[in-house]
Parts: C-alpha cells; structure tokens; sequence
C-alpha cells in the first residue's frame, strides 16, 4: 500500500488496516523474543555451568507453580484486555505490575481524554501513559535496588506501612474517576452508579464463589468477575439496542 | 549469600539483556502510536503530555510500595536477579512466592543452608515459569480478540456494543479487586479517604479547567488515602 493511500483513509480504516496488524506484529514478535530469553539465564547455569538437581524437584516444583499459576496463566491477560487494549496488553505482560500500575494507568488516562480503548484516540493515549509508566518503574526499581537498604533506613517506619493501602487507595480513587465523580454534576454521577450496579453484583458475587464458597477456584476469580460482566453487559446491550430500534420505527 | 553473590554478576548480564528488551519494545509501540498520531492529528501535544504525567505520577506510589517485598527479594536472591524478575514480567511478591516453592520443593529455606548454586539455578527457572505462559498466551489470544471486536465494529447496529464491553469489565474487575480489602476496616477509611479526596481535587480541577491539574487526580487521591489508613490503623493499634 502506498504512502499516498495511506493518506486518504480515515483514522478508523487505517487503525483496522494498518495499525491494529503492526500492533500484532510489534507484540507478538517481542513475546516470543521474552519467552526464549527469560528462560537463558536458567539455560546457562543448567547446562553450560552444570548446576543440576534431580529431576524430581523439577516436576514437583513446576507442578506447584502451574496448579497456582495455570487458571491465572490462561484467564489473566484477557481480563485487563477490556482495559488496556492489545498494544497496551503486550506491554504489561512484558513489563509486570498489571493490576498495580499498568491497569490504573490505562483506566486514568482514558478519563482523563474521555475515551476508551476501542478508539484509536484512546489506544494512542494508553500506549503514551503505559510506556510513561514502564520507564518510571524501571528507574525508581533500579533506585531501590541499587540503593534499597539505605532507602529503607531513613524512611519513617511510619511512612513505608502507610504504602501498605497503595494500592486499596487506588481503587478507591478509580471507582470515584469511572463514575464521573468531580467532573460530573452529581445526578450524573448517581446515573452512573445506577448503571454499573450490576457489574458490581457480578464483581462480588464471583468473589465471593471463589474465595470464599469454593478457595480452590480462587485462580479463576478474576476471569469469572470479568467474564460474567461482560455477558451481563450484552443482556444490557441488547436490551437497550431493541429499545433504540423500536424508538426510531 | 556466598551462593548468590557468586552468582550476581553474570545475573546482571542477564538482566540488562531482558530489560533491554522491554525498554526497546515500549519504544517500538509508542513509536507506532505517535507516528499513527501525527498522521491523523488524534490527540494533541498536551495531551500527550498529560498521559505521559499521568503514567509517571500513577507509577510512583506502587513502584515504591514494592521496596519492602523487593528488598526481601534482594536478601533472599540478590540484586540483579531482583532486577531482572520485578522489571520484566513479575511483580515483587508474587516472585518472591515462586522461589519460596523452588526451595521448599528443594528442601531448603531460601538463602539459608543448602542454599546451592543448584537450587538457586533452580529457584531462577521457577521464577522464570511463573510467569512465561504469560508470553504464549498474549501470543496467541490477542490478536483473534482484535478480529473479533472489529467485526462486531463493522456491523450496521444503532448503537454500539463496545462501550457496553469495556464498562462492564471495567467494574467486574475493580469490584473484584477491591473485595480482597473490604473485610479490614483500616482498607476501608482508605478507600473512603481516597474517593474524597478524588472527589475535591477533581472538582477543583475542573473548576479550574486544568487537565495538567486533572492528570494528577489519581496520585493525590492516593495520599490521601494511604495517610488515612495510616492513620486509622495507628489509632486502632
């Protein structure tokens, strides 16, 4: 295709034609770059320097993880999808920190434009907030790593467990930011509420079945949360669709 | 420690090889993104700027709650093989979960006797496996999940479905998150703290008509919800 083509699409056809392939590209090229090269250190001290346990340990210890790990492996990255779209979603799950840091930092700068991920507008400005993100984590990780005992020392013991409630605080400001909460006049935001009441049911109702009624599904949690929302969306959805159509008739 | 520190330096080589890697491949996408912008005028310089504060000022608070499960991490396996887990893929605690399983499948306390250079070795690849199905399964999935959106995009309805998608995801897994918190009162005040203090801070803003004001919402909410807690759990204690 040539530049010039290029030139007369407009944004929506050029994200589907050109961007969302180079998105795909870029992600899945790097994942399977990560996937070889995570593993190289390990491979080194394996085989080229000989660092060997029995085979045993190996699989009772690769049993361990993937019984915590497997429903989260499979179910994880396509909850915080909805979020932070395809570029956004290969970026976390190279750079760690998804629910902690990469998912506020989608959800924040989306409001922030009054976007969302299915527009290229939002998908450019995600991408912009998450990679911000990824290179202050690294340098601030760097900091403390290099530094870290010393940085402890002369923190307050007071001001290290007051980052304890980080993250809980978080979410609490992100309910507050999704429901138009500030920006909003306040029949709005009750509107708002209203709105999203059954995705709050859903949300507590999956917690609840799978911490507390049955812990052994505690690592599907997430995916059953995000999953019976979304179909519980398409009931909505579809109901207001059938109101939107008969209204025009 | 003798173990590990014999081992960190070559651990170093290994961690600037994969944070490299995801230095170059946020380069790569925000390349794209800016150059997909500059075509078609998307969003502007400012607001740039502001997703860009936004990111940095959401990424301190976590990036400094990590120190103390970090500096754990360092004492049980050092610094570079710290480096590398919490910066690619991982977050502190859950690798430190993973090489508590590599040494008690090896039955061993972490960096404590019978520490080898083989069970270390081994407590790599483990921190390794906890999260490398991570890589397939983005690999895999994504890309299928796009087609499927863009279709349901093209279709003719009156109204859209997206919106309804990311909503309801959206709440389904803050909901989810936040249940994890809501049974200690202390967590409560904070999440409490944390909307007022939304709430003010964005209501100022948007009186003020300041987006740069508005960028850092999130992070002042944030004080004010980690001083509240704080200060509750010390006057509960």
């Amino acid at each position: 295709m040539s530049e010039n083509n290029n030139k007369n699409m407009t944004p929506e056809q050029d994200y589907r034609e050109s961007y969302m392939p180079a998105v795909h590209r870029i992600g899945r090229i790097t994942m399977a770059v990560a996937m070889l090269l995570c593993f190289l250190p390990w491979l080194y001290y394996f085989f080229v320097k000989g660092y060997t346990l029995p085979m045993s340990t190996y699989i009772s210890g690769i049993s361990g993880i993937a019984a915590i790990g497997f429903g989260m492996w499979i179910s994880e990255p396509e909850a915080y999808w909805p979020v932070l779209g395809s570029a956004g979603t290969y970026i976390a799950y190279l750079s760690g920190n998804v629910g902690g840091m990469r998912f506020p930092v989608a959800t924040a700068v989306q409001k922030n434009l009054n976007t969302d991920i299915t527009t290229p507008r939002g998908q450019v400005a995600t991408v912009v907030g998450i990679v911000s993100s990824v290179v202050v984590n690294l340098i601030i990780l760097l900091a403390i790593v290099l530094a870290g005992q010393f940085v402890i020392s002369i923190l307050p013991e007071t001001v290290l467990s007051a980052f304890g409630f980080c993250v809980v605080a978080m979410l609490g400001s992100m309910i507050c930011m999704n429901l138009g909460v500030g920006k909003a006049s306040g029949s709005a935001v009750v509107k708002n509420l209203v709105g999203v009441i059954p995705y709050i049911a859903v949300g507590i109702c999956a917690w609840l079945v799978c911490n507390k009624f049955f812990p052994s599904l505690f690592a599907w949690g997430m995916a059953v949360a995000v999953g019976g929302s979304i179909l519980v969306g398409y009931f909505i959805y579809r109901n207001d669709l059938k109101k939107a159509e008969t209204a025009d008739k | 420690m003798d173990v590990i520190q014999s081992m960190n330096g070559t651990l170093w080589g290994f961690a600037a090889v994969l944070i490299s890697l995801v230095l170059v491949q946020s380069f790569l996408f925000l390349r794209l993104a800016l150059s997909f912008n500059r075509k078609h005028d998307l969003i502007s310089k400012d607001e740039i700027n502001g997703a860009v504060r936004t990111g940095a000022v959401a990424a301190v608070g976590p990036s400094i709650n990590t120190i103390v499960v970090a500096l754990s991490l360092i004492a049980m396996v050092g610094s570079a093989t710290t480096f590398m887990r919490c910066g690619v893929i991982g977050a502190p605690m859950w690798e430190l979960y993973m090489a508590n399983i590599a040494a008690s499948a090896a039955g061993v306390t972490l960096g404590g006797e019978g520490f080898t250079h083989a069970v270390f070795t081994f407590a790599i690849f483990c921190m390794v496996l906890g999260s490398a199905p991570y890589f397939i399964n983005t690999f895999i999935m994504l890309k299928p999940l796009d087609n499927m959106v863009e279709k349901s995009k093209s279709s003719n309805r009156k109204i859209s479905f997206m919106p309804y998608l990311s909503k309801s995801a959206m709440f389904g897994l803050l909901t989810y998150s936040i249940m994890d918190y809501i049974s200690k009162p202390t967590s409560v005040i904070a999440i409490i703290a944390a909307g007022l203090g939304y709430f003010i801070w964005e209501s100022a803003s948007t009186k003020a008509k300041s987006p740069m004001m508005s960028s850092l919402s999130i992070g002042i909410a944030m004080i004010f919800g980690m001083v509240a807690g704080q200060v509750a759990s010390m006057i509960m204690a």
